[in-house]
């Protein structure tokens, strides 16, 4: 995997951590154990997110760095080969 | 509303097209037990439950459900790139190419285009939560089934 | 407990209208007042408070809050001699019912244990296993069954 895949990969595990965990909070809403592990993950999540965006383009439209280009559409979609 | 974020849930890298598996998975999208279907059931159901639990939980399985919609068609569309008028006739998947070509059509693994008749919304929590519970069995059970059907090819990273 | 009522409030009455059934949390529910309190998936009713939760975590006990004000204890449920089985045989042997964990709970109902916060997989191993919790990782085998064996 080239570094623009392992940072992809590494989102990829912490997003799916994060569905997994909203889908245990929305049947526990007061467990403070989810809470917190819920916490520590957005946090990784969104300096993971911060560094593809700033390296690699948008990765939704409100992301991004809106510089030269309009990197939504210059940039491959996830299903491209 | 939604958010529509660039990432597959999970990666999808098919090395080698083969058009008769993606005749088969594309139940996974169009068929009575796949995500388009679970997407919609969830989405739907979710506005007349009388807990809020229940709505999160129908709201962010819902839209799970169309992130996998989202792999199945990226495994379609990797599985039937660059075809042969050869492989095409070969392989089982003509009358489908025949009105889609190379598109990503919802239907089952007979062909039979997607229907919301697959889906149940009664209003009422308990029917509308125990077909979610059938909905799931079905789902899990066709995902081994489909696993005999289809040769083990390496297809997946 | 957050209420989503709308201006057709049918279902929520009907529920509140069933007769009396145990917190599905291993909690107690009042029995005498009469108010249904639980989903039959596993969920607090309305008017719970999961005090022990907001206090810190584990589950502990629970006080229920009728629309009145009241703060009541969740009593325990009927003890297994106090469900009356009619029928000539010894009802301990559980033959005739009445011994099992759901005994005294309304019938013909569908119930599903509440999932606790726990045995988590390590951030890699989440993703490759489908699931976030060893327990949800449950392995579909067809074909293991025949024979209704």
């Amino acid at each position: 995997m080239n570094e623009q895949q392992k940072l992809m990969r590494s989102i990829q595990i912490q997003n799916f951590i994060l569905q997994e965990t909203a889908l245990f909070l929305d049947s526990h809403p007061y467990c403070r154990q989810a809470l917190r592990y819920y916490q520590k993950h957005r946090r990784m999540r969104e300096e993971l997110v911060e560094m593809y965006e700033a390296r690699y383009g948008q990765l939704t439209i409100y992301g991004g760095t809106a510089s030269g280009s309009w990197h939504w559409v210059t940039e491959p979609f996830p299903w491209e080969v | 509303m939604w958010i529509y974020e660039k990432t597959l849930q999970y990666p999808v890298k098919i090395r080698k097209p083969d058009p008769a598996m993606a005749k088969l998975i594309i139940t996974q999208l169009g068929g009575p037990d796949g995500q388009l279907g679970a997407s919609m059931r969830y989405l739907n159901q979710r506005f007349s439950m009388p807990y809020r639990e229940v709505v999160g939980m129908l709201t962010d399985i819902g839209t799970e459900e169309l992130a996998h919609m989202e792999m199945i068609g990226a495994i379609v569309t990797q599985l039937t790139r660059n075809l042969s008028v050869e492989e095409i006739k070969k392989s089982g998947f003509d009358a489908y190419f025949t009105d889609h070509t190379a598109g990503v059509y919802p239907v089952s693994a007979a062909g039979v285009p997607f229907d919301v008749k697959y889906i149940g919304v009664k209003g009422d929590a308990i029917a509308d939560l125990n077909e979610d519970l059938a909905a799931d069995a079905a789902h899990v059970q066709e995902q081994p089934s489909q696993g005999h059907a289809v040769r083990p090819s390496g297809c997946f990273p | 407990m957050m209420d989503t009522r709308n201006s057709w409030a049918a279902p929520r009455e009907l529920y509140e209208s069933m007769p009396p059934r145990r917190g599905l949390r291993g909690m107690r529910r009042d029995v005498p007042t009469g108010r249904f309190q639980n989903y039959a998936v596993g969920m607090n009713g309305a008017g719970i408070t999961d005090r022990a939760s907001e206090e810190g975590g584990g589950i502990g006990t629970l006080q229920y809050e009728p629309e009145d004000g009241r703060v009541v204890p969740i009593a325990d449920p009927p003890a297994p001699d106090e469900v009356r089985i009619t029928g000539e045989e010894n009802p301990d042997s559980g033959a005739c019912g009445g011994t099992d964990a759901l005994t005294g709970w309304p019938l013909a109902m569908v119930y599903a244990p509440d999932q606790v916060w726990r045995e988590l997989y390590e951030d890699e191993e989440a993703l490759s296993a489908g699931t976030l919790f060893r327990e949800l990782n449950l392995p579909f085998c067809p074909g293991c069954r025949k024979n209704g064996r």
